[in-house]
């Protein structure tokens, strides 16, 4: 167990561990300060080089490597903006939640750093509109303290150093998960994405440069900082370093987040969380989020949890949430679920994806129903592929790899399905 | 393309082409003629590349591109019709008709629809979606259009106009995913100026022509290209006729003019010409009636009615439409000027006629109107400029968007669809103006004539905002427009003068807006006589006691004196109208009624405020017993035995007269002693669009919109 919780997740046991108090017992805002106190050592160079050399990779799910993302701002002397995705709503991914619960004020800080690191002088924190209970009081009440504190605001400790961070609740929809999507909704327009380039980098948030990092990413930042990039790549392999927070859920006997090192073996990770509910057999896993592709036991078993082991899977280490399937589950009602899942969250802005998603949806609901017809699995496929790839964000593939990786790994269970009007395999 | 060391190459379906660096991939498939599908891009509005239809396959990148969305880079190896940009491109016409309506033989979109044009190229025979399609809920647009939102392909081509164009957002897409819409979210009706652009723009017919809907189909219309004739713009129209009865009006694309928008009463206005009020027969009062006769008869009678008059013509006033044809306008004034009739007059708005003989600056705009858009300074006096000239307007949108001041000074507030600089409001507007030009006097330390200098004593000393107008205009590209508000004023020449001066003093461009279509044309060959300085003007000649009035082309409800001319009509002996409508006025008080052409069945040309002549021409057969208004012109002058130029002789004038106008213009430089009081009390003039000429004012779908009721 030693291997768990060592960065973002650290104090998450300790009680109050949300509140300012007790955050600075434990160190908390030291590097925040000390990079304030020390700004011609600690400049921006610098920590954008140690998060480079930290290895750090977005945690939202594309696994672009951090320290890159900061070095594209440009250097002028325009209004920039960091903005923190807490808009996080892929299924099965939880872990920003705790993060915003019990250890709001690392997020305070890592933003506060990043801010620093690529010259913005104002934050949001876009969070989820589900969250607008649980996690939106902590995080607003800790932004409270830390301007109490005199950590955040104009003329910072006399540093010199201006930053105001503004949390923003939005109003729950999958698609303000997209970045641009996300900085649309923060400028109170409809949530849709907007075509790039220009990327946000050049043209974000009201059209200034703006970047924009998950929750658990800028979490990772006060620690990788105060403990050296080193320390924090040393916790994953050589190129998947550092932890992740795995959100583990479905068939699983405790299912929840666990910060691990990147690169256990899946079936290391399954017995930390206390391995398959009801010892069932594992049948197949969605390892990160609905949208990646799902892998049968037969191959997640022989995978390594990190981003290179399951991209040559052929799926992907998304967000970290992984989605257990034991046997006897029936793959079509469950790609028929997630796909409804799309179907109700496309903004509706682009062609592909806003008649697309409804057509996959119909399909494998009459499939379900006992309606299906011969033609029904090739034209999902081909109805998938053309939505695939041609959509302006990454909301049209996220709807097709759920159809394509079911179809590819469990052609037979739709088979028997549309051949017995609609009697599942897993019914036996 | 002369900078070389910017080009770059870029490779379209294996041919080689230069480029520019940021062009979008369309624009250069578009200049080299390759054709890439699209139904979301448009030229004029912002990329939304939300259509997908315009996917393209660029080597090197692992999905398809949309070319309206993709910068060109050196190097670049585009394929438009491989066999992945074909997929692309069928996959997104698959998906646009899933939903699409198969009810193209009722839509009166057919046959110049965009997607059905595609879709025979990249669409399928069968469809494969066999499900249910979605309906989706229509919202009331108003009277000019129509909504079968179940057809919207949501390319959001009428949000865009309304943001970017338009300048006021009227449409909003609603909902998500297959549950987006096309609404006013809360209802209400569409009601800026320009708002009929929307039915050119949607490529579907999901916004339509309401009042053309399910009359026609559009292979069944002649087109025919002509002049807008309801403001001084001069916008360019495509008619479209079916057994010469004008169906509809579209834009004609003209860059240096209203580039691809009209406005909705350049579209909507023809209806009004099939009014039941038009004036049909000839028509003679006979005892106390109105009897109905052959033209000839009518025309007799009226030259009659001249020779009684023979006392050099001193006992007649002619009162004559701005909005004629500029052959019309001269054949009039040269008419009036060989019988000796001193009271003619075309100035139906116009109050303070205190000037008398500075005409040598005609009311125009010495730049044009596509150099509007590069203007970083304007100065607007007394307009409301969107209702005036939504066309105008809307150049001075674009140069506000593009970061310029617009300033305004003005009697009373309008609403404007652009950022506003200084805005001045005040009863005292006249006063702030002159307060402007002392200060660019301050600030230029230019040296005036004594007389200036002594007027400008008495105007109070200009405030801030006052100089910061004055250091705006004294920048470069600058304009200064008068707007018909100002020229309705009582104290116009007061105004006038100011702004002629104030234009000089900071070297800024300067733009009459005129009333009417063709007030310039009348201007050009002096319907005012200038050869003589007894000429009598609108005011004045329906003060008078006339043994005979003739009237052409305008009615009561044309002018600003209404109740003055309609007192005039009565008191005159004799009334002879030339009109294409019967009111009320002349069926009590009119001997003579000789039925005309409105402008849409004429042909001449009209000359635009900056001082373009455009013909039109509008080929429309005639009975025998019917007659052009030329053909009716000349027959007076044969009845009264005088001699006409010939219509190319004429053109030959007018030619003439336009340059001399563009040389010999100079700027007034000016102030009148006196303001003139006129018999009018000084008044507040409500300029509504869709009142301004006898055919707007009859056309019902213009009437029924939110402006035209405004008047009711």
């Amino acid at each position: 167990m030693s291997k768990l919780n060592q960065v973002i997740y650290s104090n998450i046991n300790d009680s109050n561990s949300w509140t300012i108090d007790e955050y600075l017992k434990q160190g908390g805002y030291s590097v925040w300060k000390d990079i304030l106190a020390d700004q011609e050592n600690k400049n921006s160079n610098w920590i954008i080089e140690e998060v480079k050399k930290s290895g750090l990779r977005g945690r939202g799910g594309a696994g672009f490597p951090t320290g890159l993302k900061w070095s594209f701002m440009p250097n002028n002397d325009d209004q920039k903006y960091i903005v923190c995705n807490s808009d996080e709503s892929e299924p099965g991914t939880c872990h920003d939640r705790d993060i915003l619960k019990y250890n709001p004020h690392v997020l305070v800080e890592g933003m506060a750093i990043a801010a620093y690191a690529i010259g913005a002088t104002v934050g949001y924190n876009y969070v989820r509109g589900e969250f607008m209970l649980e996690c939106y009081p902590r995080i607003e009440a800790a932004v409270k303290e830390a301007y109490e504190a005199g950590l955040l605001g104009g003329n910072i400790l006399e540093s010199g150093v201006d930053f105001d961070l503004y949390n923003f609740l939005g109003a729950g929809a999958y698609i303000c998960g997209e970045e641009t999507g996300l900085l649309e909704s923060l400028e109170g327009k409809q949530g849709k994405p907007r075509f790039k380039p220009p990327f946000p980098a050049n043209f974000g948030l009201y059209g200034k440069p703006t970047t924009v990092n998950n929750t658990q990413t800028l979490a990772s930042i006060p620690k990788i900082i105060e403990n050296g990039s080193k320390w924090y790549s040393d916790f994953g392999t050589e190129k998947s370093p550092g932890t992740l927070i795995f959100s583990i859920s479905g068939h699983i006997n405790n299912p929840g987040n666990y910060e691990l090192p990147l690169g256990l073996t899946f079936n290391e990770v399954i017995e930390i969380a206390g391995g398959i509910l009801d010892e069932r057999k594992l049948k197949a896993v969605i390892p990160g989020g609905s949208s990646t592709k799902v892998l049968p036991a037969k191959i997640i078993e022989n995978c390594t949890m990190d981003y290179e082991s399951l991209q040559s899977a052929d799926s992907a280490l998304g967000t970290g949430a992984m989605i257990i399937i034991a046997e006897d589950t029936c793959m079509v009602e469950l790609l028929k679920r997630i796909s409804r899942f799309y179907f109700a969250e496309s903004c509706g802005q682009c062609t592909p994806c806003r008649e697309g998603t409804g057509w996959l949806y119909r399909i494998l609901d009459r499939i379900t129903n006992g309606q299906g017809l011969s033609g029904d699995l090739s034209l999902l496929e081909d109805v998938a592929g053309r939505i695939e790839g041609n959509t302006i964000c990454a909301f049209g593939d996220a709807s097709a790899w759920p159809v394509q990786s079911f179809l590819k790994h469990y052609h037979h269970e739709f088979k028997y399905m549309i051949e017995n009007k609609g009697k599942s395999v897993a019914a036996g | 393309m002369t900078d070389t060391k910017n080009k770059i190459t870029v490779t379209i379906d294996g041919i080689e082409h230069d480029a520019l660096p940021g062009q979008m991939l369309i624009e250069l498939t578009d200049q080299t003629g390759t054709y890439v599908p699209r139904f979301c891009y448009h030229e004029k509005l912002s990329i939304a590349a939300n259509c997908r239809m315009c996917l393209v396959e660029v080597e090197n990148s692992n999905s398809a591109l949309p070319a309206c969305a993709t910068p060109v880079s050196d190097g670049m190896i585009v394929h438009t019709k491989s066999k992945p940009a074909k997929t692309a491109q069928e996959s997104t016409m698959e998906f646009l008709l899933i939903n699409h309506p198969l009810d193209c033989p009722i839509c009166d979109q057919g046959g110049e629809c965009e997607l059905q044009d595609l879709a025979y190229a990249y669409g399928k025979n069968d469809s494969r979606f066999d499900i249910q399609k979605q309906t989706k809920k229509n919202d009331d647009l108003g009277p000019l259009v129509s909504t079968d939102m179940t057809r919207c392909i949501m390319c959001t081509r009428c949000v865009r106009f309304g943001t970017e164009i338009a300048g006021i957002q009227e449409l909003g897409t609603i909902g998500r995913g297959e549950s987006s819409n096309i609404s006013t979210y809360v209802s209400k009706t569409v009601d800026h100026e320009l708002s009929g652009n929307i039915i050119d723009l949607c490529p579907v017919g999901a916004l339509n022509n309401k009042p053309y809907r399910y009359t026609d189909r559009t292979w069944e219309l002649d087109q025919i290209e002509s002049i807008s004739p309801h403001d001084c713009v001069g916008t360019n129209i495509m008619i479209h006729k079916k057994n010469d009865i004008i169906r509809r009006i579209v834009p004609k694309n003209n860059p240096d003019i209203n580039e691809t928008w009209i406005a909705d009463r350049d579209r909507f206005g023809f209806d009004g010409i099939y009014s039941e009020d038009r004036a049909i027969s000839p028509q003679l009062r006979v005892n106390s009636d109105l009897d109905n006769v052959k033209v000839a008869d009518a025309m007799d009678r009226s030259v009659d009615m001249i020779k009684s008059c023979s006392n050099n013509g001193q006992s007649i006033g002619v009162l004559v439409s701005p909005n004629l044809s500029t052959e019309e306008q001269y054949l009039l004034s040269d008419f009036c000027h060989q019988l000796g009739i001193k009271a003619i007059d075309y100035r139906l708005r116009q109050r303070d006629f205190s000037e008398k003989s500075d005409r040598s600056f005609i009311p125009h705009m010495n730049i044009n109107l596509s150099d509007i858009d590069s203007m970083k300074n304007t100065l607007i006096l007394g307009s409301d400029l969107r209702k005036e000239t939504p066309i105008l307007a809307h150049r001075i949108k674009k140069s506000a968007d593009s970061g310029s001041s617009i300033h305004i000074i003005n009697s009373h507030e309008s609403e404007y669809h652009f950022q506003i600089g200084q805005n001045i409001i005040n009863d005292d507007w006249v006063n702030d103006i002159g307060q402007v030009l002392k200060a660019a006097i301050n600030l230029t330390k230019n040296h005036l004539p004594n007389n200036i200098a002594d007027h400008l004593d008495t105007i109070d000393e200009p405030s801030v905002k006052h100089e910061a107008i004055a250091v705006s205009l004294c920048q470069s590209k600058s304009l200064i427009i008068i707007g018909i508000g100002a020229y309705s004023d009582s104290q116009y020449q007061i105004i006038r003068s100011y702004a002629h001066i104030l234009s000089s003093v900071c070297q800024t461009n300067l733009c009459e807006i005129s009333e009417g279509s063709n007030m310039i044309g009348a201007s050009i060959h002096g319907l005012i006589n200038e050869s003589t300085d007894q000429t009598l003007n609108f005011s004045e000649i329906i003060q008078m006691n006339h043994d005979l009035l003739i009237m052409y082309g305008i009615e009561p409800n044309d002018t600003i004196y209404q109740a003055e001319l309609i007192e005039c009509m009565k008191s005159t002996n004799n009334l002879v109208v030339f009109t294409p409508y019967i009111n009320e006025y002349f069926n009590q008080h009119a001997d003579v009624i000789i039925p005309i052409k409105t402008h849409y069945e004429g042909t001449g040309s009209m000359i635009n405020l900056e001082l373009r002549n455009q013909s039109f021409n509008h080929i429309q057969s005639m009975s025998a017993d019917e007659f052009s208004n030329i053909e009716l012109l000349m027959s007076m002058y044969q009845g009264m035995g005088i001699q006409s130029l010939s219509v190319s002789e004429i053109n030959d004038c007018i030619q003439k007269g336009i340059e001399t106008i563009a040389i010999t213009a100079e700027k007034i430089s000016e102030i009148p002693d006196t303001t003139l009081t006129t018999f009018l009390p000084k008044k507040e003039t409500i300029f509504n669009m869709y009142n301004t000429d006898n055919v707007l004012r009859r056309s019902k779908p213009l009437q029924n919109t939110k402006e035209g009721l405004s008047s009711k």
